[in-house]
């Protein structure tokens, strides 16, 4: 009986790796979608396009756009909250409503929490290949990020790397932003300048 | 015999250093001595060929590409019609394995050492491409067109896609 449950044991441990290694070669199999996973248009229910207003009440939270009061002329501004258990900077831009009003737009976010991943599951402490894997069919954009080494230069950083997935049409993207080879924090947004 | 195995490592040393130095260079700038930006007149020199072109000076198209060869080795070439010189090269590409780049990658080469030889550029993977970006000048690029991940030709272009980057 103890030979037979050894080598029972056994089987079971052998099967679990081998599904283990399994999973790891199918890159296309996605994992369920949940509330911290992000996509290029955003992170669970934070949504790239939404306005500060109704994003104020997802976050609970009111938020003072600094850079937009201090200068009329300036169109973005970033601000730090919460969503749920995540960290995240909002990017946002000026848009123009109804009769001259204007209202603060949402064209990014970024965050560095652990909890947050894509649908194939790649998330912080991640290398380039693990991005690079899921989305062979997908236009990517990367390299190093460019660092003000003074104030008329820009040079390429020798830590600081970035991987830009696009979507189909070009016009929003996910971006893996890595600091020595580990991804460090990820992001969404819309395409801007191209 | 210590001596003759030396003079036959040797003499495969110098006859691939020789290969290499040999080989055809595609850089940001062209490929060899055809060079972006170059007249119609002494890229006809190059390719010791007169140029007939069939829309550029004739209808309202602005560029036009040609087949030509330059050395014996297929090409390739996109002229852009220019006031001053009736016409300029503006991209070229082949895909013979006698051109590769500087570090040596050309066609049967694969992705994955594109991507690690040029880790300090900038690089578009799109489905057919590869693109390899000038860190300097962004709008100048070597171009990898691709097949099951292997390359199956090889080109220098202007390109417009890394503007958001400078």
């Amino acid at each position: 009986m103890k030979n037979f449950l050894l080598y029972l044991g056994t089987a079971v441990v052998f099967f679990s790796c081998n599904q283990k290694e399994k999973d790891k070669k199918q890159p296309d199999k996605k994992t369920e979608k949940g509330e911290y996973t992000i996509t290029k248009d955003g992170i669970g229910e934070l949504k790239i396009g939404m306005s500060d207003a109704e994003l104020e009440r997802l976050v609970n939270d009111r938020f003072k756009f600094r850079m937009v009061v201090d200068s009329p002329g300036y169109w973005q501004d970033t601000i730090r909250t919460k969503y749920k258990d995540l960290d995240v900077s909002l990017y946002f831009e000026r848009q123009y409503g109804n009769s001259d009003s204007t209202y603060m737009q949402l064209s990014g976010l970024e965050t560095n929490s652990a909890l947050c991943k894509t649908e194939y599951g790649v998330g912080i402490g991640d290398d380039r290949s693990a991005i690079l894997e899921p989305y062979d069919d997908r236009a990517i954009y990367m390299g190093p990020e460019y660092e003000q080494t003074n104030d008329t230069t820009w040079a390429p950083s020798k830590t600081k790397y970035s991987v830009n997935v696009k979507d189909d049409k070009w016009d929003r993207e996910i971006i893996f932003h890595l600091v020595n080879k580990k991804v460090a924090s990820l992001g969404a947004g819309i395409i801007m300048g191209e | 015999m210590k001596k003759i195995i030396l003079l036959i490592s040797f003499a495969a040393v110098a006859s691939f250093a020789s290969a290499q130095n040999n080989g055809h260079i595609v850089s940001f700038d062209g490929m060899d001595e055809l060079k972006i930006g170059i007249g119609k007149v002494e890229l006809e020199k190059l390719l010791k060929i007169k140029i007939e072109f069939k829309h550029i000076g004739k209808d309202e198209r602005y560029t036009e590409t040609i087949n030509a060869t330059y050395k014996g080795i297929p090409m390739e070439i996109d002229m852009m019609r220019s006031d001053e010189i009736v016409a300029r090269l503006d991209g070229m590409r082949t895909s013979s394995p006698l051109f590769k780049t500087a570090e040596g990658i050309g066609v049967g080469s694969d992705q994955q050492t594109i991507i690690n030889t040029y880790e300090k550029h900038l690089l578009i993977i799109d489905k057919e491409t590869i693109t390899l970006a000038d860190a300097d000048n962004l709008h100048s690029s070597i171009v990898f067109w691709m097949k099951d991940k292997k390359v199956v030709a090889i080109g220098s272009e202007p390109t417009a896609a890394f503007r958001d980057r400078e």
